[in-house]
């Protein structure tokens, strides 16, 4: 299984008590289209525990926002379960033999929201837009690709010709969401972009130009989503697919149980606590199924702000963390992680030396560094609200108080750290990150974690900043031949769990309660496309 | 001093308070941590974008450019746009401060309906076992942390009992019924010809009233109940005893009528405090208010909205606070050393 | 000569004052609830002060998890059950008890003697500093507590305890005020007048002659305070800004039982409890000195 994405980062605002986002069980102000009132549509309803802070398809990055635009909207290609890429709104593709063009068909019975055909030309303006406003995941091809270099060869078909050659490429098409040009530019308000106004920022603020399966149906930013199925899909629709989709946010655990139990929620974030699934399990009518994921729970270390600059030191927190509580106890059903890559992917290195739990080692390594008890003082920084991480905190704290090293806790929240993470100096020396790719190739995995260029994001907080780590994934990138990708990749993971630049905790099992009469729940390795609701039935 | 003068200088005082207050939370919002362009923009952000929007949300001045542009800003109703969700201050605002007033005004109805009475009883018995008995509950009220008088009542109202529902301001099976004309549900409910929906905003509303009008209600208790005893010896009382008017008469009408006017004064005050107190159950209660919209803007470095809500909730302590030098003024300078003997 | 009149004179002064005091002390001594509220200020006191000696588990106040004991109902072992991380909830509220009194010292310590001073110096001059102090003091007033500590507080490290120097900062307030008007009436009283022709020093005049008028109605406030800073700390733990973990804050506490409810129930509902007891205790010692003192003002 070539694994891939799964769910990137940002654990969000889920709480463990009175305070976070919270809206209400019963919100007033959400407009949903309320499938009870009418009994012939079915309403869907599930919560979210992060606000939905832009749904333009330029801009959004997170899994809330993924989730709402891959609904919304639609890709050339699509992940299937497998992580393989399968065709969406384009039927079929060819490479150059350089490898350096891409020529895309574009299927013909897709049509836009607003009715307008899907044509080669919205592509290509999709393309623009993402580069001209330069916002979200523009920055993933950047160098590699230049707009002009977009061609709308005729109405169905269009042509990528990239700089260099990007293996990652097909990949990180799952986040080209493409818009409806028409739709857009008569939408504009002045802006920046002369004739293009404001390349319809505005607009696509509370407005959806899409294709996708559902259309956006009301928004309200800090409560709830809602979307409408939209007939038209040139997919089609399955039998006792769901009408409406409404996401709300609460964050409360105590209203999710309540909400689930009482049939007014159909399926839960995967980001409530582990007694939460444990209630929900006993519930009737609700079910709670784990799910793999290739999702890895780091322990970012600062390889470069004493004393975790310090390998000794690094090596002496990898072994005198108790891993296997970490993993029953607080993220029941989770898998050990095995170097920085999840281990169901295709390209996971079986052979790297993964640390285990051994005290006596990490004071030994400790020792012979010259450190004695209590030389050593480092901060762990974590999200504030999440309950896990918490636990993993004070795990933490107890086990380095074990060998010597004094652990000081600062939570914050989610905002406060991606702005410590903007440099060296403020990046605490050990810090609780998700992360999962973003497009199913294993590059994104490497690349926005360890590379040089990629520094200074949330996903990079262990500042690597290595050559030999640079010069592999810019190898791996340039190289066509699976085999001799894989070859890098697995020397990339020798050599990061070699220099002990991070923890590599576990493999996240999510969970999610659902109700019992929905089906359909499909996961795949890319960020959020296991909540595409198009496969969503009601049983 | 007249009445006039008096006003006006406490209107001056007023205005003096503002001002300061308006000082002191400008320099808090930019000493902010945090980048507030980066937070709007998202961890994907470049470093020009960031720059960029640094530049356009004018962050570059000098500070005293900053403040001026700021209260310019702020007298014209303008407080910027929320970075989170993107829309102006002020309709964020609009759109959360009714459910907020709509809680502190059924929770000083329940003080006053529950409270005062309480209070009379109180002094009718005084030193009686009711007297001794609503002073120990005046004294529970008043000690109990607001969100675990919340929590209790959740627990044992809402998950125990479930008499009442624990969270939210109406069950979503009437939002598509009811047209939002004033933000104030219990209004909105009966204009869009509602009754049911009006039935269960009461429903909804009560818990959190109940919590909120905790703290207030002994206060009013045990003022009622000095007011009463000290109005009842007066002698105009005993002189309408001496007519024989029937005791209820000259408890309700006359004792109660002169005894209530420090306690209407403590009222206004309590108002303006609860003001901050509803945060705290507004979060226990998930209640669509100011508080959580507040709070999620501190916590995510939202200056626009940290700046506005807190203006806006000093600007309504200000306010009320003038109310009510106007109304004691106007009945009794005697009253004040009164009022702030009791408080 | 005027010497030896001026003794005299304070030697019937602070006669009368320990009589009053005496006096004082009985009928506090005769009103049940005050001897309780003092009853439970001290039992608290003592309990926080031996909380490493009473606590069954004093380890789980700190760097401590045990996940196979989470959430573990009360029982003969852990009295008031276990907390998510598996630590005793009796130990942690014995601690947390400490870190509630040592914030009334930190904030009262801080707010009280300042606002004293203020509100003597205020009151004692009059003039432009009396108004120049109490304008400042009614802007600050005019700010409510809870928003204000909050803002600040985001402002710095949100720590409980930047969050209390925030407090702290607001609540000389409510002193100064208290102080100011009492001496601004004061000070045309007959006594002053006379230590003023005695030649006596403005200090001395405010520390030796006025204060002690003014220290009934301060102690009564400062009992109340401590309840009332008390319930403000509670409340911002609540909302977040609470101690570092793993400290045993009460509020913290509170509000990470509330995600557990309703099944352990306990997690919130003892540390809960345990704040009201002990602001229940000042209040009602606050009270009970009210009356106390009343009573003898009023005489």
């Amino acid at each position: 299984m070539v694994g891939t994405a799964g769910l990137a980062g940002c654990s969000g605002q889920q709480s463990s008590g009175g305070t976070g986002g919270g809206t209400t069980e019963d919100s007033a102000e959400a407009d949903s289209n309320d499938g009870d009132g009418d009994s012939s549509e079915s309403t869907f309803r599930m919560n979210a525990v992060q606000r939905f802070g832009t749904i333009d398809p330029a801009k959004g990055t997170d899994y809330t926002q993924t989730m709402a635009l891959l609904n919304m909207y639609d890709g050339l290609v699509f992940p299937n379960a497998d992580g393989d890429l399968v065709p969406h709104l384009a039927t079929d593709w060819s490479v150059s033999d350089d490898n350096l063009t891409y020529t895309f068909q574009i299927r013909e019975d897709a049509t836009f929201h607003s009715g307008n055909s899907v044509r080669a030309e919205d592509v290509k303006f999709t393309v623009e837009r993402f580069f001209d406003i330069n916002q979200g995941y523009a920055s993933l091809l950047s160098g590699v690709l230049d707009k002009e270099n977009v061609t709308a060869v005729d109405e169905h078909t269009v042509e990528f010709t990239l700089n260099r050659v990007h293996s990652p490429f097909l990949a990180t098409l799952v986040l080209l969401f493409i818009v409806d040009k028409r739709e857009v530019l008569n939408n504009t308000s002045d802006g920046e972009f002369g004739d293009r106004g404001d390349y319809g920022q505005e607009y696509l603020n509370n407005n959806d130009a899409g294709s996708g399966a559902y259309t956006l149906d009301s928004f309200e930013r800090q409560s709830s989503i809602s979307f409408a199925k939209y007939e038209d899909y040139w997919m089609g629709w399955p039998e006792n697919s769901f009408d409406n989709v409404e996401i709300r946010i609460i964050t409360e655990d105590p209203t999710v149980r309540t909400l689930m139990s009482n049939g007014e929620l159909d399926m839960t974030s995967q980001y409530q606590s582990t007694e939460t699934y444990g209630t929900l399990q006993d519930t009737s009518g609700v079910r709670v199924e784990q799910i793999p994921t290739v999702t890895v729970f780091y322990m970012k270390v600062n390889n470069q702000k004493p004393p975790t600059d310090d390998p000794a030191v690094r090596e002496a927190i990898s072994y005198g963390f108790d891993y296997e509580t970490a993993r029953t106890e607080i993220a029941p059903g989770s898998m050990q992680a095995q170097g920085p890559l999840a281990t169901s992917f295709g390209v996971h290195n079986e052979n790297i030396d993964q640390p285990t739990y051994d005290p006596e080692r990490a004071q030994q390594v400790l020792a012979d560094a010259g450190y004695s008890e209590g030389d050593l003082q480092i901060v762990n920084t974590y999200v504030q609200s999440n309950n896990m991480e918490e636990k993993m905190a004070l795990l933490f704290q107890q086990n380095m108080d074990a060998i010597g090293i004094d652990v000081e806790l600062q939570p914050q929240t989610w905002g406060t750290m991606t702005e410590l993470a903007t440099s060296v100096e403020d990046t605490p020396h050990t810090n609780h990150v998700f992360y999962g790719p973003v497009y199913p190739s294993p590059d994104t995995v490497f690349y926005n974690q360890y590379h040089s260029e990629a520094a200074e994001t949330w996903m990079s907080m262990s500042h690597v900043e290595d050559n030999q780590i640079d010069s592999m994934i810019d190898e791996a990138r340039a190289t066509v031949d699976a085999d001799a990708r894989a070859e890098i990749y697995a020397d990339i993971q020798a050599r990061l769990t070699e220099m002990y630049a991070e923890m590599f905790v576990f493999v996240q099992a999510k969970q999610h309660g659902l109700s019992d009469d929905v089906g359909g729940y499909t996961y795949r390795p890319s960020q959020s496309y296991d909540y595409w609701f198009h496969d969503y039935v009601r049983e | 001093m007249k009445y006039w003068q008096y006003l006006a200088r406490r209107l001056g005082g007023g205005v003096i308070s503002l001002f300061g207050l308006s000082i002191i939370i400008f320099i808090v919002s930019r000493i902010l941590p945090g980048n507030p362009a980066r937070m709007a923009l998202g961890a994907m952000a470049s470093e020009e974008q960031v720059q960029e929007l640094t530049r356009e949300m004018g962050l570059t001045q000098p500070l005293w450019k900053q403040y001026l542009g700021y209260m310019q800003g702020l007298l014209t109703g303008n407080l910027g746009q929320s970075l989170e969700t993107k829309r102006a201050v002020t309709v964020d605002i609009v759109q959360y401060l009714p459910a907020t007033l709509e809680l502190i005004t059924v929770s000083i109805l329940l003080t006053i309906i529950i409270g005062i009475p309480l209070g009379v009883i109180a002094a009718q018995s005084k030193d009686g076992w009711i007297d001794h008995g609503t002073r120990l509950i005046a004294f529970f009220s008043v000690s109990v942390p607001g969100f675990f008088i919340g929590i209790l009542f959740q627990l044992i109202f809402g998950y125990l009992l479930n008499w009442f529902p624990i969270t939210g301001q109406m069950s979503s099976r009437f939002s598509g019924e009811v047209t939002h004309y004033t933000g104030f549900l219990l209004i909105d409910t009966l204009a869009s010809g509602q009754l049911l929906a009006h039935l269960n905003v009461w429903h909804h509303i009560f818990l959190p009233a109940l919590a909120l009008s905790m703290a207030g209600m002994g206060q009013i208790m045990r003022l009622t109940r000095s007011s009463m005893i000290d109005v009842k010896n007066q002698d105009y009382v005993e002189a309408e005893r001496g007519y024989g008017l029937p005791d209820w008469l000259v408890t309700y009408k006359y004792t109660l009528k002169n005894a209530f006017i420090p306690t209407l004064t403590v009222l206004g005050l309590l108002y303006a405090s609860l003001l901050g107190n509803a945060f705290l159950i507004e979060l226990v209660f998930s209640w669509p208010g100011l508080a959580r919209y507040g709070i999620t803007a501190v916590i995510n470095n939202d200056f626009n909205a940290v700046v506005g809500v807190t203006m806006m909730i000093g600007v309504a302590f200000v306010g009320i606070n003038f109310l009510i030098d106007m109304l004691v003024g106007r009945v009794d300078p005697r009253i004040r050393l009164q009022i702030e003997e009791a408080t | 000569m005027s010497t030896s009149r001026s003794n005299f004179l304070d030697q019937i002064v602070s006669d009368q004052r320990r009589k009053l005091w005496a006096r004082a002390w009985k009928r506090f001594r005769s009103r049940p609830m005050s001897v309780i509220g003092l009853a439970i200020i001290v039992a608290v006191v003592l309990a926080a002060l031996l909380a490493p000696v009473l606590a069954p588990y004093p380890e789980h106040a700190g760097k401590y998890t045990d996940f196979a004991s989470a959430l573990e109902s009360p029982s003969l072992e852990h009295p008031l059950g276990t907390d998510h991380v598996g630590r005793d909830i009796l130990s942690r509220v014995l601690f947390g008890y400490r870190i509630s009194l040592m914030l009334v010292g930190v904030v009262l310590g801080f707010g009280v003697p300042t606002g004293v001073l203020l509100g003597l110096v205020a009151g004692y001059y009059g003039g432009w500093t009396e108004t120049i102090i109490m304008r400042i003091t009614d802007t600050a007033l005019a700010l409510p507590p809870l928003v204000m500590a909050l803002a600040i507080t985001s402002a710095l490290q949100p720590t409980l305890w930047n969050a209390m120097l925030a407090v702290a900062a607001l609540w000389w307030t409510w002193h100064t005020r208290l102080v100011q008007s009492i001496v601004s009436s004061e000070r045309n009283e007959e006594y002053v007048q006379a230590a003023k022709l005695a030649g006596a020093s403005s200090p001395h005049i405010m520390f030796k002659e006025i204060l002690p008028n003014c220290l009934s109605p301060i102690l009564v406030k400062v009992t109340l305070d401590a309840g009332f800073v008390i319930l403000i700390g509670a409340g911002l733990s609540f909302i977040g800004v609470g101690v570092q973990p793993p400290q045993p804050g009460l509020g913290t506490m509170v509000s990470q039982g509330t995600g557990y409810l309703p099944d352990s129930w306990w997690f919130a509902i003892f540390p809960g409890t345990a704040i009201f007891v002990l602001v229940m205790g000042f209040n009602m010692l606050g009270d009970g000195l009210r009356d106390v003192f009343d009573v003898e003002v009023n005489r």
